[in-house]
């Protein structure tokens, strides 16, 4: 193993010492509960979100703290979710706010502890909803959510979600553009190098010289098949179309496109990615109308990337376009 | 030890659990190491050693539950993951079935560890046969029950039997939960860390009485 670290069991507390300091107009720090809040918080009167889960995902999900996306992320150890005491510091920080929706990816350790977070909170008197985000398609159709897990789409929803608690709506409108969102959505990825866990000290699968695994998830678990590298156009088809079958796109549709990095990939090659998702959408008659290319839901230095495949109505398309600015994402009000 | 225990023998117990898990952390990570992350041993030294210490902070002429119940806040509030929920509920659940009690008979013990068992399978969602932790607890909790008119010491020694039966039977199973049931048959073969963690649960109960 190399990297570039100190002490493998200190990376996390680390990372997001160097994370505040980088972002320190944006964001601080409660160190104790590895969360990472806005400087500056919301009005009180709008609701909060609230997101989280395992490191090794960066910029997810402190990246997307910020003005138009989250008020609060948690971190955990590298690939596991936080525990419920640091959930419960973070959910404290929110309390003034109009009510607060966790947004949760479809893990068993994410959607345990934020379920026993919630429930303790609620006991206190919090107005707290979910969403479990389950945007996976390579694994299981949507009649088995709980074989869907919650990949890089997940940015998405925090990106909708938040421009929705921004402008005012209350907690049940910002849930239901969630799991709107969360309803026309699909992603697939594929990796051709696995990464390496820190405390691990090797990798957790391997693959040949010239293999790749197909529709595995963001911690290097399983997919759904090893194969051959393929060209990228052929990646890209594959991946497409199985979002497209999943999510149910048809002609004339309107779609937002995510190529993210899982890490080890340069943009060069997500760029590649991201011109074969743009002919084959022009090919089905999809019209993107919002695309994002580069290292959103990383899987520590894994190569590979994933497609994500979001369908829009008008609502949804504005929200997207509303203005965020986070660390990891910082776009202007549009027009300007 | 006598036929009741006591608070000081409940930390005695807590203790020698917090300190087999702690020992076990690399040979748990090895095991996770077949299917999962590698990381189970770490998660879970973490948060026995944060048990250990949210345990030595109750001061003395504490009852049992409080014990259990402080036990249970570090498992939960440590090293997180789906093993830090999982095992907080089994502790979690075992200082409710002791609320009241200065003492626990061998009846109390099985007790506490069938409503951990409960909670641990309302929480994770597992049955039986799933690779999980509850292929081990199941059968320990079932034990402790059957031999609880046994004296302690048998009691638990063939609870700690039954626990590792539950391990060895993981091997030939497919994972129908948590992160590894996406390896499908790739996770025939490897035994549930999970599982190994509530056999080195049962060693310390048992060692209790040796």
């Amino acid at each position: 193993m190399k990297k570039i670290i100190n002490q493998a069991n200190r990376v996390v507390p680390e990372m997001l010492e160097g994370f505040e300091a980088t972002h320190s107009r944006l964001v601080r720090l409660l160190p104790e509960a590895r969360a990472v809040l806005r400087r500056i918080p919301k009005s009180p009167g709008k609701v909060a979100l609230i997101s989280g889960g395992g490191s090794g995902h960066e910029p997810a999900h402190a990246g997307y703290v910020g003005f138009g996306m989250l008020d609060a992320a948690v971190a955990g150890n590298v690939f596991a979710s936080p525990n419920p005491e640091q959930l419960l510091a973070a959910l404290d920080e929110l309390k003034n706010q109009a009510g607060i929706l966790m947004i949760i990816k479809n893990y068993s350790g994410d959607v345990m502890n934020f379920g026993i977070a919630a429930e303790m909170a609620a006991e206190k008197g919090a107005i707290i909803e979910k969403v479990v985000v389950n945007d996976d398609v390579a694994l299981a159709g949507r009649d088995k959510p709980d074989w869907r897990r919650g990949i890089a789409g997940t940015v998405f929803v925090h990106k909708i979600a938040g421009a929705a608690a921004e402008k005012g709506m209350r907690l049940a409108e910002v849930r239901e553009l969630a799991e709107r969102a969360v309803a026309g959505m699909g992603s697939m990825g594929v990796a051709l190098s696995p990464c390496i866990v820190p405390e691990a000290g090797k990798p957790g699968f391997s693959l040949g010289e010239n293999e790749m695994e197909i529709g595995l998830g963001i911690h290097g678990e399983a997919g759904a098949r090893k194969t051959a590298v393929l060209p990228a156009d052929e990646i890209a088809g594959e991946l497409f179309a199985r979002i497209r079958d999943d999510v149910g796109l048809k002609s004339g549709d309107k779609v937002a496109v995510l190529v993210n990095g899982l890490g080890g990939t340069p943009p060069l090659e997500l760029y590649i990615l991201a011109r074969a998702a743009r002919r084959l959408a022009d090919q089905a008659g999809l019209n993107i109308s919002y695309s994002l290319v580069g290292n959103y839901m990383t899987s520590l230095e894994m190569a590979g990337a994933s497609l994500t495949l979001l369908r829009l109505d008008a609502e949804l398309e504005e929200l997207l376009a509303a203005p965020a600015l986070t660390p990891a994402i910082y776009q202007p009000a549009p027009g300007q | 030890m006598p036929e009741t225990i006591d608070a000081g023998g409940v930390r005695k117990i807590l203790l020698l659990m917090a300190d087999k898990i702690i020992a076990g952390r690399d040979r748990l990570n090895e095991i996770d190491s077949g299917i999962g992350d590698a990381d189970h041993g770490s998660g879970m030294a973490q948060s026995f050693a944060k048990a250990r210490e949210r345990l030595e902070s109750v001061p003395p002429g504490a009852d049992i539950a409080a014990l259990i119940k402080a036990f249970a806040s570090g498992v939960m509030g440590g090293g997180g993951g789906a093993s830090g929920a999982l095992f907080g509920a089994l502790f979690g659940e075992g200082a409710k079935t002791a609320a009241g009690k200065e003492s626990l008979s061998p009846a109390d013990l099985a007790a506490w560890w069938r409503a951990g068992l409960a909670a641990v399978q309302a929480r994770g969602k597992a049955k039986p046969g799933d690779k999980t932790m509850v292929d081990a607890l199941e059968p320990a909790a079932r034990a402790l029950e059957e031999n609880s008119a046994a004296g302690f010491g048998s009691q638990t020694a063939k609870a700690l039997e039954a626990a590792r039966q539950g391990v060895e039977a993981t091997k030939g199973m497919l994972a129908g939960q948590g992160r590894s049931r996406y390896a499908g048959e790739r996770s025939l073969g490897h035994q549930d860390a999970g599982a190994t963690s509530v056999a080195l649960l049962l060693e310390a109960l048992a060692s209790a009485w040796k």
